[in-house]
């Protein structure tokens, strides 16, 4: 499958310390990329070297390239020409058939490397920054909503970084909230503040409020962890519904959400990266006992096993 | 790990073969270029702050190097100017002597207080003395200095009159009130090194049989002690730097005092004399001298202080005492006996102490009320003209604070005009933009700023005016405008150090939120920030309002006078509060106008505590929703 995204020999050190060691991965066109591991092996740090964001939490010493196979700015798509899934029921207008999707996706990259070389996201400028995070998107393990209100929490990204008309503003933002199963919920109150959701309804607001920006990729930061069962389940659900249509790297403790959500599946360990057969969990002792331990909350808690 | 899967990934990628590794980057978002209103801001802020010690550097100068005509004199022991001596000896010696005294006097109720709060308390909830006391020592920090000075005059005065005999106007009276003042700066520096050690040995100490006090005194105080050390020599600074208490208290004889019941003259007291008497001559010379010397002091504490709690922040919570710390080996060879008198002392004094400061400040409370009970009346504001006529400015107030409202109202709206943009712009450059260099040294001029006395930026007007009338404009003179200007040099640090903290106070998940959404830093800053940050900043510049509002020692050189009416201008002279209140001190006729100055002390006060619970009340609904 073609790749959206190269990674070629990273290696991210903060004050001396090595967190991420000469990493190299494809990140393909379509489908869920997860990558499991203990808390401490470096895959939250390798997620955030995906679209630059390290270097606005500490000072970071990177080595090698990040390979983006997509036009960075790239125009805000109209409208109506491709409507993200609307949650449950997809729909496929650009891809009809889900089988021959990959060989479509195959075409496309063809048409877009013919004309557009790789750029290494690590030669920009800081002023392409804000082109880079708006072509990757990204959502992090606690819901950070900005302190304004439901509304303002989608509109405002739209307009200031995506520069989107101030007409489309209301539809874009009830097109972003339908897709995240929000709008629902969410529709008489607009004007309150985005605090005042539940933890679960403010983690799919921010998946709403990055979908909404139409990242060519969306990064994940252990997405459920801060949420409890019920609302673990309807964001998985909901990710398994985008993944078709937004290519997703998603970061996971939890080996049970990874096979539920992924189409490949990566461990992290001590800041390396082995690709992992679905089923085959014996290979690597750590993995096996990562994969234990997780098997066992799955039957003491009443977490569903997806 | 084992080697096969090492090989996989390499396999997977097929990732062409680097011809060389390229050399690490190093990446840091400190990098970005703040807009040019903000650089501009800062330029502002760092030339005032420059402008302020070269000049009064510059006019100081050829008194230290000898050069200038009749500076000889200045360094000596004798005041008199009628035969041509100008020595400032004595009144550098009164500071230091007055300024340290106070501190002692102060250092052990500010001890005693902290004390309280720690064992003070029964159970897990603080008594309700304990909370009155701590809103106390927050609100000590609001009171404006000449209220203490004008109720200190007629209450404190005629009583040690009547035990030391002489006027009572010495450095006994001084000094008691000086220490009031200190007290609440010192409380709060000592209550913040204090509280995160104490809570960092809250469970195992209990739990190995010490008693509260023992803790307090055996682990908590020595591993504090740089916040005491800072507590003492902010103590000393704020005490060295106030004019208005020396001026209105200590009877302003320029000579070397023995003991408490002497007279004495402090450098601040000695500018503000010498400016308002002496228009002209070459007694300027120990003015600029004074301010000076005045200047060096408080730049050297704030240094000093700075140094500190540098070394207070890079010791960690656990840090083991140093065996030549002083507590520690007092400690060692004074036994079981001493130490049990010293923990009964302790005890003692965390609740004579509080009591102490708390009989004080309710004496001179109630005093202050009762004295203006009679007056507190539309007479109060508008004398006999009707309160509407002189509203609308139809009819002059002629026997009523009302002009002296409006000018201090005036003086506040300007300076704060003035100090907005270069002030709040200087904090967002230092939380958001500054590189580690210029956070440390833009950092150390607002500290130096800061405390900076403001008699001494009285001063700079007061060359400002000097320098023009000798050079560009011969007529220039002091006015509305330059004391505005000089009260927005005042308040500079109180909005740039609240803007900074608010700033960085702001949750680190909101600056990736944002960046992970692709904002630039300005649309971060300017949509999610800062909006974020306003409650922080709105009540930083509250508390300088109140600042700015209560301030005599600026306004006294650089314009202000008794009688001007309404203000008429920025080039004007103009009436304000707090030199009413003063002038009525020193001037006052008739019981009626006395009563006139209380209730202008009270309306003052009332005004200075109001915005100081606004500014608390802003801050905590912020730090609720942050």
């Amino acid at each position: 499958m073609p790749a959206l995204l190269s990674v070629r020999h990273l290696s991210i050190s903060f004050h001396e310390r090595t967190v991420v060691k000469d990493i190299s991965l494809d990140i393909p066109k379509s489908g869920i990329t997860v990558l499991v591991g203990r808390s401490g092996s470096g895959k939250t740090t390798f997620l955030r070297a995906l679209n630059r964001l390290n270097e606005e939490l500490s000072p970071c010493e990177v080595r090698g390239q990040v390979l983006l196979h997509c036009p960075l700015t790239h125009a805000y798509q109209p409208l109506h020409g491709s409507e993200p899934a609307l949650a449950g029921k997809p729909i496929q207008e650009k891809e009809p058939a889900h089988v021959n999707k990959a060989e479509h996706a195959k075409e496309s990259i063809q048409a877009d490397t013919a004309t557009q070389n790789p750029v290494d996201i690590y030669q920009l400028p800081p002023s392409s920054l804000p082109a880079l995070r708006r072509t990757v998107g990204m959502v992090f393990q606690n819901p950070n909503v900005l302190p304004v209100s439901i509304k303002r929490n989608i509109t405002l990204p739209l307009a200031l970084v995506a520069h989107c008309p101030q007409g489309e503003l209301e539809q874009r933002l009830e097109q972003a909230l339908r897709t995240c199963a929000l709008w629902a919920e969410v529709q008489d109150r607009l004007h309150a503040p985005a605090s005042s959701l539940s933890g679960g309804q403010q983690q799919r607001l921010c998946l709403a409020r990055a979908l909404a920006l139409q990242p060519r990729l969306l990064l994940l930061d252990e997405p459920t962890a801060s949420l409890d069962v019920f609302a673990t389940q309807q964001v998985e659900e909901l990710l398994r519904a985008l993944g078709q249509h937004v290519p997703m790297v998603v970061v996971s403790h939890s080996l049970a959400q990874a096979r539920a959500l992924a189409d490949r599946i990566f461990f992290f360990s001590e800041g390396s990266l082995f690709p992992v057969e679905k089923d085959d969990y014996a290979s690597n002792a750590e993995l096996a006992a990562l994969f234990r331990e997780t098997e066992q909350q799955t039957i003491c808690s009443p977490q569903p096993a997806l | 790990m084992p080697a096969q899967h090492t090989e996989q990934v390499r396999g997977h990628t097929a990732a062409p073969a680097p011809c060389s590794l390229p050399k690490p980057r190093t990446l840091s978002a400190r990098t970005a270029r703040a807009g040019w209103l903000l650089r501009l801001a800062v330029f502002a802020a760092l030339s005032a702050i420059a402008l302020l010690f070269i000049m009064v550097v510059l006019f100081a100068l050829p008194l230290f190097t000898g050069t200038a005509e009749g500076s000889s004199g200045v360094f000596s022991w004798q005041w008199l100017p009628a035969s041509g001596q100008f020595g400032i000896l004595p009144m550098l010696c009164a500071t230091l002597l007055l300024a340290f005294s106070a501190m002692l006097l102060a250092m052990p109720l500010a001890f005693g207080i902290c004390a309280h709060f720690y064992l003070g308390q029964k159970g897990s909830q603080p008594s309700l003395f304990t909370r009155l006391l701590r809103a106390t020592v927050n609100g000590m920090t609001a009171i404006p200095t000449v209220v203490y000075g004008f109720t200190a005059l007629f209450l404190l005065t005629p009583l040690v009159r009547a035990g030391l005999g002489g006027t009572g106007l010495c450095w006994l009276s001084a000094m008691l009130v000086l220490a009031l003042l200190a007290l609440p700066t010192m409380v709060l520096v000592m209550e913040a090194s204090l509280r995160p050690r104490m809570h960092a040995l809250r469970p195992t100490a209990p739990a190995l049989g010490f008693s509260p006090v023992q803790i307090l005194l055996f682990l908590g105080l020595p591993a504090a002690r740089e916040g005491i050390l800072s507590a003492a020599v902010l103590g000393f600074g704020r005490a060295a730097g106030d004019t208005l208490l020396p001026l209105m208290l200590s009877g302003n004889a320029p000579q070397l005092a023995f003991d408490f019941s002497a007279s004495l003259r402090t450098l601040s007291a000695h500018m503000a004399l010498v400016t308002a008497n002496e228009a002209g001559s070459t007694a300027y010379n120990s003015l600029f001298a004074a301010g000076a010397l005045l200047l060096l002091v408080n730049a050297g504490i704030s240094l000093m202080a700075r140094a500190l709690s540098q070394r207070a922040s890079a010791n960690p919570l656990h840090a083991q005492p140093k065996s030549n710390a002083l507590p520690h080996d007092i400690l060692c060879c004074m036994g079981h006996w001493g130490s049990t008198c010293l923990c009964r002392l302790t005890c003692l004094l965390s609740w004579l102490a509080p009591l102490v400061v708390l009989g004080a400040l309710g004496a001179l409370l109630i005093f202050l009320c009762l004295n203006s009970v009679d007056a507190l009346n539309w007479g109060l504001l508008f004398g006999s003209t009707p309160p509407l006529q002189a509203l609308l400015g139809l009819r002059p107030v002629w026997d009523g604070i009302w002009p002296a409202c409006l000018g201090t109202g005036c003086l506040v709206l300007c300076s704060m005009a003035l100090a907005m943009l270069p002030g709040i712009g200087c904090g967002i450059y230092l939380a958001e933009y500054a590189t580690a260099g210029q956070r440390r040294w833009i950092g150390c001029a607002a500290e130096m700023l800061a405390g900076t006395p403001s008699i001494v930026m009285g001063l700079f007007g007061f060359l400002v005016i000097l320098f023009l009338r000798r050079t560009l404009l011969p007529e220039a003179n002091t006015c509305l405008l330059l004391a505005a200007a000089c009260l927005a040099l005042l308040v500079l640090p109180v909005l740039i150090i609240a803007t900074r903290e608010a700033l960085e106070a702001c949750p680190h998940s909101l600056r990736m939120a944002s960046a992970a959404l692709g904002f630039s830093r300005q649309q971060a800053l300017r949509h999610v920030l800062l909006p974020a940050a306003s409650r922080g900043i709105a009540s930083g510049m509250v508390l300088a309002i109140g600042r700015a509002a209560e301030d005599t020692a600026v306004i006294m050189l650089t314009g202000v006078v008794a009688n001007a009416g309404l203000p008429a201008g920025l080039l004007a002279k103009f009436e304000a509060l707090p030199f009413f209140i003063y002038y009525t001190a020193a001037e006052y006729q008739t019981d009626m106008e006395l009563a006139r100055g209380f209730g202008a002390a009270l309306l003052l006060l009332a005004v200075a505590l109001v915005l100081l619970l606004l500014a608390s009340f802003m801050r905590r609904r912020y730090s609720i929703r942050r």
